[in-house]
């Protein structure tokens, strides 16, 4: 009997892995939007291009490494969002003794730590009395999250979007009771406010859409070292460091005569940014920039109505000692702890 | 040699002083304070549990002290 892809069970690990190696044992349980399935994909090189064989053909085949990526795209909820950005920036600090908790969230310091925080992810099918997948991923870590708004109705306003890999390391069966889903409290942009160097965009009400993105440039090759470790004679990596990471902000808003977005580009105005999301007080989410620039300003429009895109140039700022801080609340106290 | 000797046994004992110090158990902060510790220096920092306060520490690597 087939399984249709609405069954799958998503788990996504609340505390983080204490080693890479090492499985997590907590688990939250999240719905998407997206129908991927995770496949542990095995990677084999050949000898169709060594020379010695008297043709071009292959003759044997080699076992290379594993191959494990996939991605969330969610509708963005106080705690799925609290989770992308825990584990997608690193440096995490909850306070409160009880819900909701506050999660103050900053990027790692590369003088302290090239690794993320670890998770581990577990994806199962139910068919058939038993399960069509049941694989557990141990050892994940973001590579890249976006939070996206827009306008219009519904939680489509408002969206997180995560890239993940891993090292390769799973155990099929999962072995894994998934708990139930978790209550997610969906923000939608109606509920948003943004500021941008010193511009009110939403009581002006002229913001429509626009991103925050984080992108940390894994290192992937470099997860395969010398002594990495082998699974069934394929390579998986040891770690994952960061690279060279990069974060993103771009809006669109409506264009007025008093709009000052060119005159910023220009004069390479600095100022803060701060876009805060909730779905009530005790959930929601801040994404602040300490120092904002505008790299690109475009004339655009939307639905007939002449707009500018702004594209921004986050700057580390060396008083707040960090290019970007992201602060939430939620009723889970326990994620990347 | 003896002199080398005996700089090892200083070097260890401030290695295992650092250590116990690191793993002191200490009384949780105030209500409304959080510890931050930086992982390489060692030092410590209680501050007002606002993210105004921990930014810009934890920007600098320094990383919240479980109580």
């Amino acid at each position: 009997m087939p399984a249709r892809v609405q069954q799958l069970v998503l788990g996504l690990g609340n505390n983080k892995q204490t080693a890479i190696g090492t499985a997590g044992a907590t688990f939250l349980r999240f719905k998407k939007l997206d129908t991927t399935i995770t496949t542990p994909k095995p990677v084999f090189e050949n000898d169709a291009a060594e020379i010695g064989k008297g043709h071009e053909f292959i003759t044997q085949t080699f076992p290379s490494h594993y191959d494990v990526a996939n991605r969330l795209e969610k509708y963005a909820s106080a705690e799925f969002t609290t989770w992308a950005c825990a584990y997608g920036l690193g440096n995490v600090a909850v306070t409160g003794s009880s819900a909701p908790y506050t999660y103050t969230i900053t990027p790692i310091d590369p003088g302290t730590t090239l690794e993320l925080p670890y998770f581990s992810l577990v994806e199962q099918v139910p068919e058939g009395g038993g399960k069509a997948v049941d694989n557990l991923y141990v050892g994940c870590a973001i590579e890249d999250w976006t939070y996206q708004f827009n306008y219009g109705p519904g939680r489509a306003s408002s969206k997180m979007t995560v890239n993940w890999v891993g090292t390769g390391q799973l155990t099929t069966p999962s072995g894994i009771t998934v708990p139930a889903l978790t209550t997610e409290n969906n923000m939608l942009a109606a509920s948003m406010s943004l500021s941008v160097n010193g511009v009110d965009y939403v009581a002006t009400k002229r913001i429509l859409s626009g991103s925050i993105g984080w992108k940390n440039n894994l290192l992937l090759n470099a997860g395969f070292y010398p002594g990495s470790g082998l699974q069934n004679g394929l390579q998986i990596r040891g770690r994952m460091e960061i690279g060279a990471r990069v974060p993103t902000f771009q809006f669109t808003a409506r264009l007025l005569s008093g709009s000052t977005e060119y005159n910023t580009l220009v004069a390479q105005t600095t100022g803060t940014a701060t876009l805060s999301v909730n779905h009530d007080a005790g959930n929601s989410v801040s994404f602040s920039f300490p120092k904002m620039a505008f790299q690109v300003v475009e004339n655009a429009e939307a639905d007939g109505i002449v707009a500018v895109t702004v594209t921004g140039a986050p700057q580390y700022d060396t008083v707040s000692s960090t290019v970007m801080s992201v602060t939430t609340k939620c009723g889970i106290g326990t994620i990347a702890q | 040699m003896p002199d080398l000797k005996q700089e090892m046994a200083d070097v260890a004992a401030a290695i295992d002083k650092m250590e116990k110090q690191a793993a002191a158990p200490t009384a949780p902060p105030a209500l409304g304070k959080v510890r931050l510790r930086h992982p390489n220096t060692g030092d410590v920092q209680v501050v007002d549990a606002v993210p105004e306060a921990m930014i810009p520490l934890m920007g600098r690597g320094y990383q919240q002290v479980k109580e």
